[in-house]
């Protein structure tokens, strides 16, 4: 592959047609359009030969891009390789509300915004921007008939995304990002996906339902409820994050526990 | 005579962390720690048992990006290059230790001797492909290995996109079968994360079984006749086993946990970090950075003693202990299989331990040790008998049908580990890539040009790897953030660079080129995948 680079380097040099350039770039695999001129086509080439050059070994520089703390070890310092910028967008002008179930009695959600949305929320006509919760638990929703409604007053030039307190575990939300106009209407500008959260209950179900799998017969009987006794833990609450450290307290871990394991 | 029976699950999974243009890169050594503490471990456990005649049964899942990794050329000659220096540096503390401390000399000898056998096993016995044992005693009936989602995404956030739940689920058999030859019967939804309807996704793909914690039956739409001690059947026919709170606590737990013991490695106290500069300096990151290698000559002592205040640790008194623990573990499961028995009449219960691989022998230690006990002590037991989640699915003639209720393992059983401040902001950019992935598949459905096809398919790879919970995990514990925040932001840019180059229709081959080589996990990605609506 050094070779072949090299070869390709050394022939770059050289005097070349516009024929000879196309006719290399595109064994390259490179796109050539009509248009482009000889120069064009040479910065291609050059580009090509600089790129595959980074994927070599022997261009492979042995500072690391990365740190991780290990928690006995000093923290150290970044180092870029390929300088390769993953500055993400801050916004992908798209419309979009998006409500996730965060436990039993919480969702979260996040907005994104077009330029023409953006730019009329900041009008004269928007006296107050809202997000507007509805517990829209198996009904078909028509915007009216939602069996409870929350609303809670939002700044968008300093928020993108909110965490709300939702009152009914295993009820489904549905959120609006919405406004009051000057004549004191409200009127929704985004709607959300249907938000499921979690129940944080035993059954109220007195059924039971049994699959009898060599006889393929599925029966239905009255429940007797649960044999097992269980002692169920409070969830829901920030608090319980420490969990995630309980090795530590045991007296091993160190730089990353791989996996949610709390209890 | 009726008896419980158990299912032990290791849960084994690491993020896909390969970077191919660093000799050396620090993150790698979680995978070659796990390698030498965790997975060869529990194969020479498979071996002595095997040697033994014990009847073993274990269920494991081994993730996608795992199994990836494991298979990797250039990862497994980074690995052994690595086992190398180590075992270089275990001679030079035989030396050393011969005038310091005669438990210290033993386990220096230990550990030379130990690391040599492991370097025998990864190369000459499995021929650097760790996946060769854990097929072996699959074939031999000792292990059930299962799936799990393809890069351990978070399934309940890619709720509203049934396309990305797809691809995770149809990577995750395809690259199963790529690497052990059959069809997965089970798996482990990563972070044991339930939605109610994700099972007829898992029914699509001919999933036959898969985990969830306690609360997915307890809170299920029906009550669970027999708690958590019988599997159920959902609605779409999929076998759910759930977790047994109490082997989890008797293992965990801080106060009456195993791990915990007062003769059991300490893991902080490493010759990484305690020899001095000069003569450890070939062995540690070669930045200068100290780090863990593994060799540690330190034990518990006591959870109030410092770490400079840690006495010396001997291998043997930790196996007895490992032994007192693993007798002690079966006593405590017999005598709750006789309350179950007693509660369900007769019925035989149906304990599920699960845990993290990765807890049995990187955080302790002694965990493998412990599970080879316990196998061979169960083997004798009258009342345990010790089976994979594959056969309870084998043998089964009437199951509840139920719906597990929304739940996870994490923190507090619900999703908030995964969503809360430090990572939420991940969210718009995934989604917001599920839906350009969909939108590129449909507008090249029927795509002919081989580059265009090689960076779509590259697409994939970018967002499945951006899409693994392990980066929300990290920034919610706020250890290695860094690393899991850059990961996370590079595999967005390069997946939005990519959707750039198909939407102009322009394709920079040489960045394509790199990309694939940089991002080398599922040779078989296929954004077609994503079509599936």
């Amino acid at each position: 592959m050094v070779n072949i680079l090299k070869e390709l380097e050394e022939w770059l040099v050289q005097e070349r047609t516009i024929q000879e350039l196309k006719a290399k770039a595109k064994e390259l695999g490179l796109s050539v359009k009509k248009q482009m001129g000889k120069n064009d086509v040479r910065k291609l080439i050059e580009r090509y030969i600089e790129r595959v050059k980074v994927v070599q070994p022997e261009n492979v520089n042995t500072s690391r891009p990365s740190s991780a703390t290990t928690a006995t070890g000093p923290a150290q310092p970044t180092v870029a390789k390929v300088k390769e910028d993953i500055s993400v967008p801050d916004t992908y002008n798209k419309d979009k509300l998006v409500a996730m179930p965060v436990n039993p009695h919480w969702i979260h959600m996040y907005w994104d915004l077009s330029y023409a949305n953006r730019e009329f929320l900041k009008s004269q006509e928007v006296k107050r921007i809202v997000l507007r919760v509805y517990d829209v638990t198996f009904i078909e929703f028509d915007g009216t008939n939602a069996h409870r409604t929350f609303e809670v007053t939002i700044d968008i030039n300093s928020l993108k995304n909110y965490y709300m307190t939702v009152p009914m575990p295993g009820a489904h939300y549905l959120v609006e990002l919405g406004y009051y106009d000057v004549n004191g209407n409200y009127k929704y500008v985004l709607r959300s996906n249907l938000c499921r959260v979690p129940v944080n209950s035993p059954s109220q179900s007195t059924r039971e339902r049994w699959m009898d799998l060599r006889k393929r017969r599925r029966i239905v009987m009255p429940s007797g409820g649960m044999l097992t006794p269980v002692v169920e833990r409070i969830s829901g609450s920030v608090q319980g994050l420490e969990h995630l450290f309980r090795i530590s307290s045991v007296g091993s871990i160190s730089f990353i526990h791989l996996s949610g394991k709390g209890m | 005579m009726p008896r419980g029976q158990m299912i032990f699950v290791l849960h084994a999974h690491l993020p896909y962390i390969h970077h191919p243009e660093y000799p050396f890169f620090l993150e790698e050594h979680w995978l070659f720690e796990a390698m030498t503490e965790t997975y060869i471990p529990i194969l020479r456990m498979f071996k002595t048992l095997e040697q033994e005649k014990i009847p073993t049964k274990l269920t494991m899942s081994i993730t996608p990006p795992l199994m990836e990794m494991l298979a990797n050329t250039d990862l497994q000659n980074k690995y052994e290059k690595h086992l190398e220096k180590l075992i270089e540096l275990a001679r030079k503390e035989v030396h050393r230790t011969a005038s310091e401390h005669p438990i210290k000399h033993k386990m220096a000898k230990y550990y030379l001797g130990h690391i040599e056998d492991t370097l025998y096993i990864f190369k000459e016995q499995y021929k650097k492909n760790l996946l060769n044992g854990f097929k072996e005693y699959m074939a031999k009936g000792y292990l059930d290995i299962i799936t799990c989602n393809a890069t351990h995404g978070y399934l309940p956030f890619m709720e509203q996109y049934p396309q990305a739940i797809r691809a995770q689920l149809e990577q995750a058999v395809k690259t199963y079968e790529r690497h052990i030859g059959v069809k997965p019967r089970g798996i482990w939804l990563a972070e044991c994360a339930y939605f109610p309807g994700l099972d007829k996704y898992l029914a699509e793909y001919g999933i036959e079984y898969f985990f969830v914690d306690s609360h997915a039956l307890w809170y299920a739409d029906e009550r669970p006749r027999y708690g958590v001690y019988r599997p159920v059947i959902t609605p779409n026919n999929i076998f759910v086993f759930a977790r047994d709170p109490e082997s989890s606590e008797q293992v965990w737990s801080a106060q009456i946990g195993y791990p915990g013991d007062s003769r059991y490695r300490e893991f902080y106290r490493d010759i990484g970090f305690d020899r001095e500069y000069e003569y450890i300096r070939p062995y540690i990151d070669p930045n200068g950075v100290r780090m863990n290698t593994g060799i540690k000559y330190h034990k518990i002592t006591s959870k109030d003693v410092p770490l400079e205040r840690k006495e010396y640790y001997d291998i043997d008194d930790a196996k007895l202990t490992a032994y007192e623990h693993a007798r002690d573990f079966l006593k405590k499961k017999e005598s709750q299989i006789d309350y179950l028995l007693n509660l369900f009449e007769g019925l035989e219960p149906i304990v599920v331990a699960p845990f993290d691989a990765e807890l049995f022998g990187h955080w302790w230690y002694e965990g493998p040790v412990f599970l080879e006990y316990f196998m061979r002590e169960a083997a004798k037991s009258q009342k345990v008998r010790v089976v994979r989640a594959c056969d309870v699915v084998d043998w089964i003639e009437k199951v509840q049908i139920l719906t597990p209720a929304a739940s996870s393992w994490g923190a507090n059983g619900y999703n908030e580990v995964w969503v809360n401040g430090t990572n939420d902001w991940i969210y718009p950019h995934l989604h917001e890539m599920a839906e350009r992935m969909t939108e590129v598949a449909k507008e090249h459905a029927n795509e002919s040009d081989p580059i265009k096809i090689r960076a779509l398919n590259q697409m994939v790879r970018e967002l499945l790897l951006a899409q693994s919970s392990d980066w929300a995990f990290i920034m919610t514990t706020r250890t290695s953030v860094e690393y899991a925040v850059n990961r996370t932001k590079t595999h967005i840019k390069r997946f939005l660079n990519l959707y750039d180059m198909i939407k102009s229709g322009t394709i920079d081959i040489g960045e394509l080129q790199r990309l694939e080589y940089v991002d080398d996990i599922f040779p078989d990605a296929d954004y077609k995948m994503y079509l599936k609506i």
